[in-house]
């Protein structure tokens, strides 16, 4: 098990949430 | 299996980049199941086929492909994050009550802008109100717990938790203590004679 810091935590989800909104709109772009 | 104590920076950075591959791909799938619903439902037919021998009526749009792949990356990007959330002793239950409300809310919103705020349709399409408002019902079912668990969280900041129950929880069944033999109660009456020694008076 690895303990993070909440900071870290949100901070990857944080930055996953932006970057997920950026390549689906690309993939849906390509798709559409 | 290690423990908390030993974890390595180099496992504690793969377990955060874990977390942002997660959150990114359920993010997209997220993205792509909106925007594939509302392109089905716009240009698409309830009814549709693509692919096979025979001849098809209803062409399915794109939309229909990428709803398809989207919505599996959802229950799989869900599970990677959810995953290494737990093993990361992050907050499980909160994120993820948080992901099926928002992906709720963004498909409700579909149904009701298509549905009632639709100013090409002549009217209101009734099977697509009900439809929203039954997924932002379901949306509040996730929301609501996901934001007070969130205030909870952010209140506690890096303190330990508060242990549930102060006082002991007791599992055994208590039992009643086995009945006392009643105390003798002294004679009323002697129970013997004493005679008085002679020459007594």
């Amino acid at each position: 098990m690895v303990r993070l810091g909440r900071g870290a935590w949100l901070a990857a989800t944080a930055a996953g949430a932006v970057l997920g909104i950026l390549l689906g709109r690309a993939v849906a772009g390509a798709f559409l | 299996m290690s423990t908390v104590a030993q974890a390595s920076p180099a496992r504690k950075l793969l377990a955060l980049a874990g977390i942002t591959v997660g959150a990114t791909g359920f993010t997209a799938s997220l993205t792509g199941t909106y925007l594939g619903m509302r392109d089905f439902m716009a240009t698409g037919n309830a009814f549709c086929a693509s692919g096979g021998p025979f001849e098809i009526a209803n062409e399915c749009p794109q939309g229909a492909a990428l709803l398809g792949a989207s919505m599996f990356g959802l229950f799989v990007f869900w599970g990677v994050y959810a995953g290494l959330t737990a093993y990361t002793k992050g907050p499980v239950l909160a994120s993820s009550l948080f992901m099926w409300g928002i992906l709720f809310a963004l498909l409700g919103w579909n149904f009701m802008e298509l549905g009632i705020f639709n100013s090409e349709s002549d009217g209101i399409v009734w099977g697509w109100a009900i439809s929203g408002v039954t997924f932002w019902l379901m949306a509040l079912g996730g929301l609501v717990p996901a934001v007070i668990m969130a205030v909870k969280w952010i209140a506690t900041r890096d303190e330990p938790e508060q242990p549930l129950w102060n006082a002991p929880v007791t599992r055994a069944t208590v039992q009643a203590p086995p009945a006392m033999p009643e105390p003798k109660a002294p004679p009323t009456v002697p129970s013997r004679l004493v005679l008085p020694p002679k020459g007594s008076d």
